[in-house]
């Protein structure tokens, strides 16, 4: 043995030292061991292996054993792991003999020091047991696991949206210094616009603001052709959102551009070329990303512009936008009576704060109101984090609703506790199999902390697998609710990818899920009575019994259960009836083509101008739908205001001889109503509007033509307009005039020549304060050739719709429909979507929440009934010796059967009479405030019906999960059930 | 050692270096001596876990010697008790009879 000189701990000169951080392992690990030579052993040999193989081959050498220490450390066999803690007083050890090293050992005070990464070891321990716990009961895993994913997927989707919402954050360089810079109307009480004098005044003031630029949002055709329209240019033109921006809004942004050039000051010049940018999207769909687009001529609207840059991809500031165009503002002193509105951002100036800001827009403003008082006395200046100012500022605004959005957040983690009990429930099932197992250890000395850490790292380790399915699941879901909520023109900050914020939240979710689901049992399973079960569960009795505290969880749970699915029940009962339904036509067959016209450069202002320009526009209208009608694909065309599904324009209207408004039926009392007046909604529509949507007359007649001359007032109303208005009554006849201002001359009267059928269905809300819904209908008739007529009685909404009954498949219709308004005119806009799509935001929220509902609700229950089933047949299973005791001494089996029963039935009963009695006080609650008018008889029947139908589910789940022990165990043979050891 | 308990491969292999190395028998030399005899890569820490375990199921005893040349504990030295032997001798009749008159055939025809 060779005996080299200096160690390598005190060689610090030329002579090999082995690696340092090997050493420390290595040190750690022969401690833990008890092999306390080792180190000294390994470091002689590296030494000498130095001498003969070179330090590299040494050092490998040494890594591999350090390793190997670890790794033999670790294996689960290995008894360095037991049931004793580091530094642990060692008289519970029942063999004196077992371990000699014990007394004479130095490494004892070393173990001390070393109890944390023996605590460490410990843990990488548990974890693998528990792994080896999770494959070993699948089933429990499955549902334990999807149980804690989904209730963190819900959680940690809340959270990053609920954040997203109140803290937008700007995914760009430094976005948190973007401000924005916005005016609060003090008269009306809301956010105002500033102008583009307040832009250019701002601009040369700020000195705690660089940057300071402004935008202006429309949506215009672009087309890829050369050649402005009144050249006939060719090429189909599609809508894009285009910002005409100030090029002080790509300095802000700090986003290069991909190709070319962005926009510059000269840019803005009045007289300047026209010039845009194009967003990366655009310039993939429409330019098939080629990099020649630089320098190519396109049409924006009815101009000509050359591009001269392409943004990189996700780059959509200022809010959505897909071309950049410069902001060419309006010569100083043109028109002080219409200024123009701009959104005006800038960039918080390097160390200037938010409040610096407002404080020096605060002494701005004081000098423009004393400019000019009446313009700017009402106006407060504000200046806000950008995409708050954009979105509105939630925390100027109302200092209470940031308090609401974020205990939105308290439901999911309610939720999560009410889960992960469920889960606690399931793990102490499987803790309870495991309690002479854990008993013994605990009998050989394994603390009782050692033990609930056991369960929590066990438990912890369900989590991470949790964790790890309900991240990607959250992801999936926001994107669902991001579609959902803002459809596909959602602003750019607004996304689905998680934060690191939420996946803090989420760790914190899961530690918190784990040590319900882990702790709580553990620390029942290693009650204070550990002796006493001990005696009995060597005995072979049936040890463990479900304490109080486990009854009252069950039936809480069991009440939880029912009121969440009955809650969930009228929640979706409401989101069902307020999501509309049409009747007689299929929405997805009908495709939606708002018609706009882009006016271009030669904005009118000027009554006759107008005129003009409606008159091409119904001419243009009137031309479309000939040639669309043409089409062989297109079952029928029609042209209105707009169409069902889509929000309808609300007007009081006053019949003759008083109409009798019923106002239980629904009839909403908004802002609109005044005595003696109801609420409609009311729309143009062309003569063949029914036709085309299979709505037949039910009474009376339809439109024709003469209703479409000068002087015609005749009307048509829907079933829903007799029911609730009328009452059922004739409405045949009877006039109908919309309500004035107070001190103008009352409007003309209009006939109702006719009654059609609902076009959406009319359902009845039950819920409190959620039916606001108006149903009944006043259509006008739609007269093209006199839309432009002077003085015509009823003002007309813009952009008109054009209704397109497909043939066949849908998706085909949209490019033909282009095709066909490209041929026809360049300037028409059209914004293609079926009706369902095109439906109104509320439809929209109402169908995400109530498959929300429905897929949490189904969850729910779904993971409830599962830990019931489990309990409750665990419970029995455990009474299979007393089961084999009643049959030896003849008890027969329905007695057993019965006794058997009796007490998780007992349990269940009492959890399903405690959750319908809360349910009960909640509704009895409502009725006693909101009174019973509102409720609908069947509603209540329907909900006693739910209550009792899952009342009955919970008993059968309960009793499916007590026939299979129960029978096992009546099989079992006496003798052998006397000496079963469940 | 008790009825049923017989000695690993591992367990075998460390007892012979052990009895070979005779009075020098530390961790470091039977180490050496089963690198040099078996040929293989032995792992250090499996040597000094294997010890320990062969003198809890009292087939080594060890004593504290000198102390190491890096001037830290002191290091100890294995020597086989009678039990020790007998097992080894247990162990080695073992596997004569297992392998007495056994004929191989010749890997290569096996292939």
């Amino acid at each position: 043995v060779s005996r080299p000189d200096p160690g390598p701990r005190q060689s610090r000169g030329r002579s090999p030292a082995p690696p340092a951080l090997s050493c420390r392992l290595l040190e750690w690990a022969s401690h833990r061991l008890e092999t306390p030579e080792l180190t000294d052993d390994a470091a002689e040999l590296f030494v000498e292996r130095a001498r003969r193989d070179g330090e590299r081959a040494a050092r490998r050498w040494y890594r591999r054993q350090a390793c190997e220490a670890v790794r033999r450390l670790l294996l689960p066999g290995h008894d360095a792991y037991r049931e004793t803690s580091p530094g642990r007083d060692t008289h519970r050890n029942t063999s004196p003999g077992r371990d000699p090293h014990r007394e004479t050992s130095p490494g004892h005070a070393a173990r001390r020091a070393t109890s944390v990464a023996g605590w460490l070891a410990g843990f990488v321990l548990d974890a693998k047991l528990g792994i080896r716990m999770l494959a070993r009961y699948p089933g429990l895993t499955v549902v334990c696991g999807l149980a804690m994913a989904f209730a963190i997927a819900a959680g940690a989707g809340t959270f990053e949206l609920i954040g997203d919402m109140v803290h937008p954050r700007v995914p760009l360089p430094d976005g948190e210094r973007i401000v924005g810079l916005t005016y609060w109307d003090r008269a009306r009480n809301d956010q105002g616009s500033p102008s583009e004098d307040d832009l250019i005044a701002w601009r040369e003031a700020l000195t705690t603001v660089e940057d300071v630029g402004g935008f202006r949002s429309l949506r215009q055709n672009l087309a890829p052709s050369e050649g402005t329209a009144d050249e006939g240019g060719e090429g189909i033109g599609e809508p894009v959102t285009v910002a005409r921006m100030s090029a002080a809004g790509f300095r802000v942004a700090r986003v290069p551009p991909l190709l070319g050039r962005a926009l510059a000051e000269a840019d803005e010049a009045p007289g300047a070329p026209e010039v845009v940018v194009l967003g990366y999207r655009t310039w993939q769909t429409r330019f098939g990303g080629d990099a020649a687009v630089v320098n190519r001529t396109v049409r924006v609207g009815d101009i000509a512009a050359t591009v001269i840059g392409v943004m990189p991809e996700g780059f959509a500031f200022p809010v959505n936008h897909d071309l950049w165009a410069p902001l060419r503002l309006a010569a100083p002193g043109g028109n002080p009576e219409q200024p123009r509105s701009v959104v005006v951002f800038g960039r918080l100036a390097p160390a200037a704060t938010l409040h610096e800001v407002q404080a020096e827009l605060a002494t701005l403003a004081a000098r423009r109101v004393a400019d000019a008082p009446e313009r700017y006395e009402h106006l407060r200046p504000e200046v806000a984090p950008y995409a708050a100012s954009i979105v509105g500022n939630f925390s100027t605004a109302d200092t209470t609703l940031p308090v609401v959005i974020y205990a939105i957040n308290a439901f999911p983690a309610l939720f999560l506790i009410l889960v992960c009990g469920n889960v606690g429930l399931l793990m102490f099932a499987r803790a309870a199999t495991r309690e002479r197992e854990l008993l013994v250890r605990n009998a050989l000395g394994a603390s009782r902390a050692r033990i609930i850490a056991q369960l929590f790292v066990e438990a912890l380790v369900l989590g991470a697998f949790a964790l790890m399915l309900g991240l990607p699941a959250a992801r999936l879901a926001l994107q669902w609710a991001v579609d959902a909520i803002y459809g596909v023109s959602g602003p750019f900050w607004i996304d689905a990818a998680l934060s690191p914020r939420t996946m803090v939240y989420a760790a914190a979710l899961t530690l918190l899920a784990a040590a319900i689901a882990g702790i709580v049992p553990a620390l029942k399973v290693t009650g204070r009575r550990v002796e006493s079960r001990l005696r009995r569960a060597s005995a072979g009795g049936d040890g463990l019994r479900l304490g109080l505290t486990w009854k009252a969880l069950i039936v809480a749970q069991i009440a939880a259960t029912v009121v969440f699915a009955a809650f969930a029940y009228l929640v979706q009962r409401q989101a069902a009836e307020l999501m509309p339904e049409t009747v007689g036509f299929d929405a997805g067959q009908y495709v939606v083509v708002p018609v706009g016209m882009d006016t271009g450069s030669s904005s009118a202002s000027s009554g006759e101008d107008r005129e003009r320009l409606v008159q091409r526009y119904a001419a243009l209208i009137q031309e479309l739908e000939q040639l669309v009608a043409a089409d062989p694909a297109v079952a029928a065309v029609t042209v209105a205001e707009r169409l069902p599904l889509m929000d309808q324009a609300l007007a009081a209207v006053e019949l003759d001889g008083g109409g009798t408004p019923d106002r239980a039926s629904g009839i909403a009392e908004t802002e609109h109503a005044r005595p003696g007046f109801v609420v409609v909604n009311t729309t143009a529509v062309a003569p063949d509007f029914f036709e085309a949507f299979n709505a037949p007359v039910l009474a009376g007649r339809g439109f024709d033509s003469r209703d479409l001359a000068a002087g015609a007032d005749a009307v048509v109303v829907n079933e829903s307009f007799v029911d609730r208005i009328l009452a059922g009554g004739n409405p045949i006849g009877r006039r109908i005039r919309y309500a004035a201002a107070p001190d103008a001359a009352p409007g003309p009267w209009y006939e109702i020549v006719g009654v059609v059928r609902n076009l959406v269905r009319d359902r009845r809300s039950a819920l409190v304060g959620l039916d606001e819904e108006v149903r009944a209908h006043l259509y006008h008739p739609l007269s093209l050739d006199r839309l432009a007529a002077p003085g015509a009685d009823r003002p007309w909404r813009y952009p008109l719709h054009l209704a397109v009954h497909a043939r066949g498949d849908v998706a085909t219709l949209a490019p033909a429909l282009r095709r066909i308004a490209g041929e026809l005119s360049p300037t028409l806009r059209l914004e293609i979507s079926t009706i369902a799509d095109a439906a109104s935001d509320d439809a929209r929220f109402w169908r995400f929440s109530s498959r929300g509902i429905l897929l949490v609700s189904g969850m729910a229950l779904f993971l409830s009934l599962a830990g019931i089933y489990s309990v409750m047949s665990f419970t029995v299973s455990r009474r299979t010796r007393e089961i084999g005791v009643r049959v030896a001494l003849g008890g027969t089996a329905p007695r057993v059967v019965a006794e058997i029963f009796r007490r998780p039935v007992r349990l269940v009963v009492a959890g399903v009479v405690t959750g319908c009695l809360l349910i009960g006080t909640m509704m009895a609650f409502l009725v006693a405030v909101f009174g019973l008018g509102r409720w609908d008889g069947l509603v209540i029947a329907r909900s006693v019906a739910l209550l009792a139908a899952l009342g009955i589910v919970t008993v059968a789940v309960c009793a499916l999960a007590c026939i299979g022990p129960t029978r096992r165990a009546l099989r079992v043979e006496p003798t052998e059930a006397l000496s079963a050891e469940v | 050692m008790g009825r049923g308990e017989h000695l690993g491969e591992l367990e075998a292999l460390v007892l012979t270096a052990v009895i070979r190395v005779g009075e020098d028998a530390n961790g470091t030399a039977v180490y050496q001596e089963l690198e040099a005899r078996s040929g293989r890569d032995a792992s250090l820490p499996a040597v000094h876990v294997t010890l320990r375990r062969l003198e809890e199921k009292g087939l080594l005893a060890s004593e504290v010697g000198e102390r190491s040349p890096r001037g830290g504990r002191h290091r100890r030295f294995y020597r086989p008790t009678p039990e020790g032997v007998r097992a080894f001798e247990e162990f080695r009749a073992m596997w004569r009879n297992v392998w007495k008159g056994l004929e191989l055939p010749d890997p290569e025809t096996l292939s």
